[in-house]
């Protein structure tokens, strides 16, 4: 974003749709994103993320509460291709045309000179295909010509929806220091996946939406941390120390027939337990890569019910976060 | 507003659409010219002699057959947008919708005055020497032939409102298409011969756009021409009012 432009701060106010048949897509959903950040919209599939996204970007109608971009609704920006880059699914082309003639089109429309298709086709890799007719490229090119297509303008907004889909391992990892450097320029990133994994290392924030509701918002670390550290203990005498914990009141959760994973308990009183409790300890780590875990918790269940699980002996999760836990390769700036 | 109009041309030209159907309008106008010019005089057939102006300005206005081909083009210039969903990006860079459609609606309209002049100056390529050959004089001094040469590609530009108009309208690619091509074609036709409902027939589209070619007022089925002008960009304007109240205004697929 280029200085002494307004911040391309994403509001999301109470926004609801509910489609013909009934069916409430978004429900009362608030969120903002900050500039200078990749934020991660995550959900199961069917969650709402697609439709919320559509109208933040004005092409679907909300039926109540509003979206805003800079603080004006989509409608109402002036040239809004230089304001906000979209990555719908990437299908939006017509086959017969090629990317070059395709971007050219939509330079002409936003009074862009048309040498602005070659550098965005440059700058996703694509300019050899640009004379290329978009009915032979790949999914992952496509997406790539999508992306172009948001660049255009040279938006301090990029919003995209599961852009991943159909790239392979390394345009996967070209598409995430894509979006790091465009960050980095201080630029708004939203992107959409049902995937935790695949945004994991990406993204600073996440929104996670279940049943069209907002289930969770906050930092990478604030996500794992929500939960306080997690532990995973590998000992032939599980059931000992699992009983041992349970009797303190300690969430856990039996991974198989020689592991169990401990919540919220520091390693060292971990230690001490099983010393008390005669367990043959073979591995005790750290478990924070699980992530994963915490977004199907969130994400599989109605938001407004109490949590039951596949654990026993755990707290439902108290809202008021505990002090971020801070694992390595976790949270902070990227 | 520019920007956009320069985006639609860019549109029509980057796609192969316009030359083929532009091909299809002079292959039928030839066809129209052809057979009148061949047809005039032998038995059976009791329309006026190529030396009269009537049967001049149907020769002539035999390329006027690009109207149906402009339709078609305007309908699918619409109707892609939906099919392959470049309306996301179009509608996302211009979100105000209406802009859109009229900005498609001039486009339309210039590329049929070009399909028409094209069909225009072959009508004239073709008639002309073969009238000659003929020793039959062509009525330019009345100036009714030139006359009759305008209002032809009049009616063809509007023919592509009325593309546009039912493109907004029906979105389904196919089913606006075979679906005009159907009523243009046929159940227009049917309408004329039906007793009791045919008194209305002259104000149907495809009447209103014969009527605009005939000048002289010759087939007195019809309305004036410039009432048929009128009615007929009155038709392709209705068509796209009544799609935007419907469809447009809607959510975007």
């Amino acid at each position: 974003m280029r200085v002494g432009e307004p911040p391309g701060r994403i509001v999301v106010a109470a926004l609801s749709k509910t489609f013909a048949g009934g069916i409430r897509a978004v429900d009362n959903l608030s969120f903002t994103v900050e500039p200078g950040s990749v934020t991660g919209f995550l959900g199961p599939n069917g969650a709402g993320k697609t439709t919320t996204l559509r109208m933040i970007l004005g092409l679907v109608r909300p039926t109540s509460g509003t979206a805003t971009v800079g603080g004006r609704r989509y409608v109402a920006l002036p040239n809004p291709l230089r304001h906000v880059g979209a990555c719908l699914e990437a299908s939006s082309f017509y086959p017969g045309r090629t990317a070059r003639n395709h971007l050219r089109v939509y330079c002409a429309h936003a009074g862009l000179p048309g040498k602005r298709a070659a550098e965005v086709l440059e700058l996703v890799g694509l300019s050899a295909a640009g004379r290329r007719r978009v009915k032979g490229f790949s999914l992952g090119m496509r997406q790539r010509l999508a992306l172009a297509t948001a660049m255009l303008g040279d938006p301090p907004v990029l919003i995209m929806d599961e852009p991943t889909n159909g790239l392979d391992p390394e345009g996967i990892r070209w598409l995430r220091g894509f979006l790091r450097e465009l960050a980095g320029q201080g630029r708004t990133i939203l992107v959409s996946s049902h995937l935790l994994a695949e945004v994991q290392q990406t993204v600073d924030r996440v929104v996670i939406l279940s049943a069209g509701r907002c289930v969770r918002q906050g930092s990478m670390a604030e996500l794992a941390g929500g939960r306080g550290p997690t532990t995973l203990v590998r000992t032939p005498q599980v059931d000992a120390l699992m009983a041992v914990l349970t009797s303190r009141g300690v969430g856990l959760t039996r991974v198989d027939a020689t592991a169990v994973r401990i919540d919220g308990l520091p390693v060292p009183d971990i230690g001490h337990a099983a010393f008390e409790a005669g367990c043959e300890i073979h591995e005790m780590r750290a478990d924070q890569a699980d992530l994963e875990r915490v977004f199907f918790e969130l994400t599989s269940q109605p938001p407004s019910q109490p949590h039951v699980g596949p654990t026993y002996g755990q707290p439902p999760y108290q809202p008021p976060y505990q002090p971020p836990y801070q694992g390595p390769g976790q949270g902070g700036p990227w | 507003m520019s920007g956009l109009i320069r985006a639609e041309f860019r549109k029509v030209l980057t796609t192969k659409l316009w030359w083929g159907m532009l091909l299809g309008s002079m292959a039928l106008a030839a066809l129209g010219v052809i057979g009148q010019i061949a047809s005039n005089g032998t038995s059976g057939n009791d329309t006026p002699g190529l030396d009269t102006t009537q049967t001049q300005q149907s020769v002539f206005s035999s390329a006027g057959a690009a109207g149906i081909f402009i339709m078609i083009v305007g309908i699918i210039g619409i109707t892609t947008e939906y099919r392959h969903f470049t309306s996301r990006p179009t509608f996302l860079i211009e979100p105000r919708r209406g802009r859109v459609i009229v900005a498609k609606l001039l486009v339309f309209a210039v590329v049929g005055i070009v399909y028409s002049l094209v069909c225009v100056a072959e009508a004239i390529a073709i008639a002309v020497p073969w009238l000659s050959l003929k020793n039959v004089s062509v009525g330019w001094e009345s100036k009714q032939i030139i006359a009759v040469l305008a209002l032809t590609a009049l009616g063809v530009a509007i023919y592509a409102l009325v593309g546009v108009g039912i493109g907004v309208l029906i979105h389904n690619q196919i089913a606006a298409v075979i679906g005009s091509l159907a009523y243009f074609l046929v159940i227009e036709n049917l309408i004329s011969i039906i007793p009791g409902v045919k008194v209305i027939h002259k104000f149907l589209p495809g009447a209103t756009a014969n009527a605009i070619t005939d000048l002289g007022h010759y087939n007195h089925d019809l309305l004036r021409w410039w009432q048929g002008a009128i009615l007929l960009i009155a038709w392709g304007l209705f068509f796209a009012v009544l799609g935007w109240v419907l469809t447009v205004r809607s959510d975007v697929p």
